[in-house]
């Protein structure tokens, strides 16, 4: 584990008045460390506050009490804005709402005229970033033609040209339908593999699966945090927290309570069908149709 | 004018449908259609991304009209008809659009809810029963809710409002376009639970459009796939999600419990694939393992 | 019978990709072409001169390969309009205008209608006048990008930079706008289907659409209006995530480059528009 974590949360509260004066909440108390290059997964129901904490992690957001380093900058400090969001990027919900210009390339190149990248590494820059996001074919095209699934890897394809050490996803997935959302995946994957830090914010238990490490959230601080299995075998405890599990979740642990030795943490359709043949084998020979 | 009993309340024969007809950007949507869908079924349309769902559903309350030689004819009403009193069709079959909430413009709730019904005529005197029963199928407080304003909710209780605005028009038939989308899991699995009341409960047609599977599974008896304009398959949803090949063929997968089923039946296993829940499943995993 | 596809008739503005001879040109070209032509276009007032640039406009538009009949089509929905001014101008402007070279001659007198050789030609001129901008406005929009005329802006304001004209801005909010007219169109085209899904009366059908009612159009505007600006509130913070601060620092991708065709394409246009601001023309 390397020594210093790229991202450090540390007592974090965050308040603000809604309509009528009313003062929420949002945080209480939050401390979190995300260590470089890790695949971190913040889950939780809407209004736990994981979305205020993800805007708090490349300053779009400042704590009213506690402190958010990134790479040893405080995200208060505004001379250091700029540096804290080169190397934290966020991709948000609704795909249209983040691209600017009316053709990809032009749209990826964005963040890094910005940062003012030299014209020549510009292109690779481009070049790069849709081959990550698999998109080359897409260059030339206007974002209105696209799918949600492709605006959206065009919306993190901007953000890769920024070369960030570390992306925040919040609810990137939340408006796609499945092939969308499997494209998306599929290139968060990718990204993670070639070392950048992964922060993804989501209510799909199905997503969480693709991280490291689950943090759940609730009511504005952080109730429960491990692997993706650990925090899956409390399903009743996720339940309470109006989250759901997938489907082959919910089924093995209706099987455990048959079958004691059937696991009750299985995430995957493949997991359950090797434990069903695992089982099968131990008992009677496999019935043939 | 009704259906005489045994007609089905929604017919479509041959539909085609070209969008931006004669511009350079002409596409064709729609490249014959058929559909049956009897007085209160539980009817899912499934089919990737521009296989042309929204399309066929916005002919059933009129905003699209058939062009020859396709046929439409809702709830007795031929729509190739130009003098169909469209007014009527709509308040006989509601439409709520993906993201409902964008229709929103009453300053408050109670106000947004009621347009529909009073648009339709419908006395003043009733207009504030029927809000009460449109937001109470929906979840939202009558008390609590009818005098807020209507930007100041959350989502979630935007996307209710808006689908209350379309119930309070009592349709007959109740038509959800990817209604679901964008809400998280269990207001979605609330919002499914009081469809799935007014299709049992108060014997509404229900025509659901959705991409996800295992929704589409708990909500409807009968599915129809569709494919590049054409309706490809159609048959009870059993019988749909028993052929995961084919829909794989279309794009379209199948509910996770049912993937199980599929994947132990290709390993030799006599498994039932027309299981559709947790607890078939359940069931079916240990008749498998208990012999 | 209602019609929610408006799409169809807008043409001005829409991109049909080619590879005609305009489709190659630098935008910032076509742009000054477009410059260099409404100077004569609005000045000149003889039947010949018009009648020439109306033609000269029709060659640019046969060489770019967009059809004639397209662009014509977006006039549809104004016609009734332009009809009713073109028999105002006749009837009532036929003892205010006539050209500085003629003498008025009355062709018809009939209480305040008053037709003269001089309202003749005002409603001629102004029909080719209409024509010639027709074309080339749609010229410019359907053979250039919208990327390619937000550069061409950007690169033809900077010269004023000294004049503080903030060229970058300009540019980027031409190019949010751009962006965002095709999904506020379907936005709204969304709403007026939901709305009418309701029983709101969306205009069915009719000449005269344009007249509504506040009430009926309160029912689409709102709506749009909030979700325009929840977009914006997003597209901001995607911008400030992405380090925007405005044009200081900032570099470029796309550079557009004049070749030797752009250049003479534009003297040759110079050329002839001063030569029919020039030459006096008999008719």
């Amino acid at each position: 584990m390397s020594a210093d974590p790229l991202i450090r949360v540390e007592n974090v509260s965050f308040s603000y008045n809604a309509e009528g004066g009313n003062p929420i909440h949002a945080l209480n108390n939050v401390t979190l460390q995300i260590q470089k290059g890790e695949y971190l997964v913040i889950v939780g129901h809407n209004g736990s506050g994981k979305s205020t904490l993800a805007k708090h992690l490349n300053a779009l957001l400042t704590p009213t009490a506690g402190d958010v380093w990134v790479n040893g900058w405080n995200t208060k400090d505004k001379d250091h804005t700029l540096d804290v969001r080169k190397t934290v990027g966020m991709v948000f919900q609704i795909p249209d709402n983040q691209i600017v210009a009316t053709i990809v390339e032009e749209d990826v190149a964005f963040g890094p005229e910005n940062l003012g990248v030299p014209r020549e590494i510009l292109e690779q820059r481009v070049t790069d970033a849709l081959a990550i996001v698999g998109l080359e074919d897409c260059r030339k095209r206007a974002p209105h033609m696209l799918s949600a699934g492709q605006k959206q890897r065009v919306a993190i394809a901007g953000i890769i040209a920024m070369e960030p050490a570390c992306i925040v996803l919040d609810e990137s997935t939340a408006f796609l339908d499945p092939v969308g959302r499997d494209g998306v995946l599929q290139a968060v994957r990718k990204l993670h593999q070639k070392g950048t830090t992964v922060v993804a914010i989501t209510h799909f238990m199905h997503e969480a699966v693709e991280g490291e490490r689950v943090a759940v959230m609730d009511h504005g601080q952080i109730v429960m945090q491990g692997t993706p299995r650990e925090v899956f075998s409390h399903v009743a405890e996720l339940q309470e927290l109006q989250l759901d599990v997938p489907q082959v979740t919910a089924l093995s642990n209706a099987m455990h309570r048959r079958l004691p030795d059937f696991p009750w943490d299985l995430i995957t359709v493949d997991e359950v069908v090797s434990t069903v043949q695992r089982l099968d084998r131990r008992g009677s020979a496999p019935r043939w149709p | 004018m009704a259906v005489e009993n045994g007609a089905p309340i929604i017919k479509v024969n041959n539909l085609h449908h070209n969008y931006l007809r004669g511009t350079p950007l002409e596409v064709v949507a729609l490249k014959g259609v058929d559909m049956e869908i009897f007085p209160g079924e539980a009817v899912g349309i499934i089919g990737r991304a521009g296989a042309g769902k929204s399309t066929v559903v916005q002919h059933f309350n009129g905003l699209i009209r058939p062009r020859e030689p396709g046929k439409v004819i809702v709830d007795g009403l031929d729509l190739s008809d130009p003098t169909v009193n469209i007014k009527e069709l709509r308040q006989r079959v509601g439409l709520v659009f993906q993201y409902p909430e964008d229709q929103l413009f009453e300053r408050l709730l109670g106000d947004d809810i009621a347009f529909g019904p009073r648009k339709m005529g419908v006395p003043f005197a009733e207009l504030r029963p029927r809000v009460q029963w449109a937001m109470e199928m929906v979840g939202l407080d009558f008390e609590t809710f009818k005098d807020r304003y209507t930007f100041s909710l959350s989502g979630g209780e935007k996307r209710k409002a808006a689908i209350a605005g379309v119930l309070a028009l009592k349709p007959k038939v109740l038509i959800l376009d990817e209604s679901t989308s964008g809400v998280d899991p269990r207001s979605r699995k609330d919002l499914l639970g009081r469809i799935r009341c007014l299709h049992e409960e108060h014997g509404m047609t229900v025509i659901f459009v959705s991409p996800n599977m295992e929704d589409m599974a708990g909500l409807v008896n009968k599915i129809f796939v569709m494919a590049d304009g054409r309706t490809v398959m159609s048959g009870s949803t059993r019988e749909i999600f028993a052929q995961r090949e084919q829909l794989l063929e279309y794009g379209l997968g199948v509910p996770q419990v049912t993937e199980v089923m599929h994947e132990l039946k290709a390993r030799g296993y006599s498994a039932n694939l027309s299981v559709l829940s947790v607890e078939e499943a359940e069931a079916e995993l240990w008749k498998i393992l208990s012999s | 019978m209602e019609d929610f596809e408006f799409l169809r008739n807008v043409t001005i503005g829409q991109y049909l990709p080619g590879d005609s001879f305009v489709h190659r040109l630098d935008p910032r070209t076509k742009m000054t072409v477009m410059i260099l032509m409404v100077l004569p276009i609005t000045f000149t007032l003889s039947y010949l001169a018009n009648l020439l640039l109306v033609l000269v406009c029709l060659g640019f538009v046969a060489l770019s390969g967009i059809s004639v009949k397209y662009i014509l089509s977006g006039v549809k929905p104004a016609l009734g309009m332009i009809t009713i001014l073109a028999l105002m101008q006749l009837f009532f402007y036929g003892d205010t205008y006539v050209p500085a070279n003629m003498q008025i001659v009355t062709l018809f007198h009939w209480g305040i209608f008053h037709v003269t050789n001089g309202s003749v030609q005002l409603v001629f001129v102004s029909i080719m006048r209409f024509l010639s901008l027709l074309f080339l406005a749609s010229l410019l929009t359907n053979t250039t990008t919208t990327t390619g005329l937000t550069h061409a802006t950007e690169d033809m304001l900077r010269p004023f930079a000294f004049l503080k004209v903030p060229a970058h801005e300009l540019s980027l909010v031409l190019t949010i706008a751009l962006r965002f007219v095709p999904i506020l169109a379907e936005q709204l085209e969304t709403i007026m289907k939901a709305q009418a899904s309701r029983g709101a009366d969306m205009g069915s059908g009719g000449k005269l659409q344009f007249i509504q009612t506040t009430r009926q159009v309160v029912v689409l505007v709102v709506p749009l209006f909030i979700n325009a600006f929840q977009r914006a509130e997003d597209l901001v913070l995607a911008m400030e995530s992405r380090c925007y601060t405005g044009s200081a620092g900032r570099t470029r991708l796309v550079h557009l480059h004049m070749t030797r065709t752009d250049l003479l394409t534009i003297f040759v246009v110079a050329v002839f528009a001063v030569g029919i601001l020039i030459v006096p023309f008999p008719v």
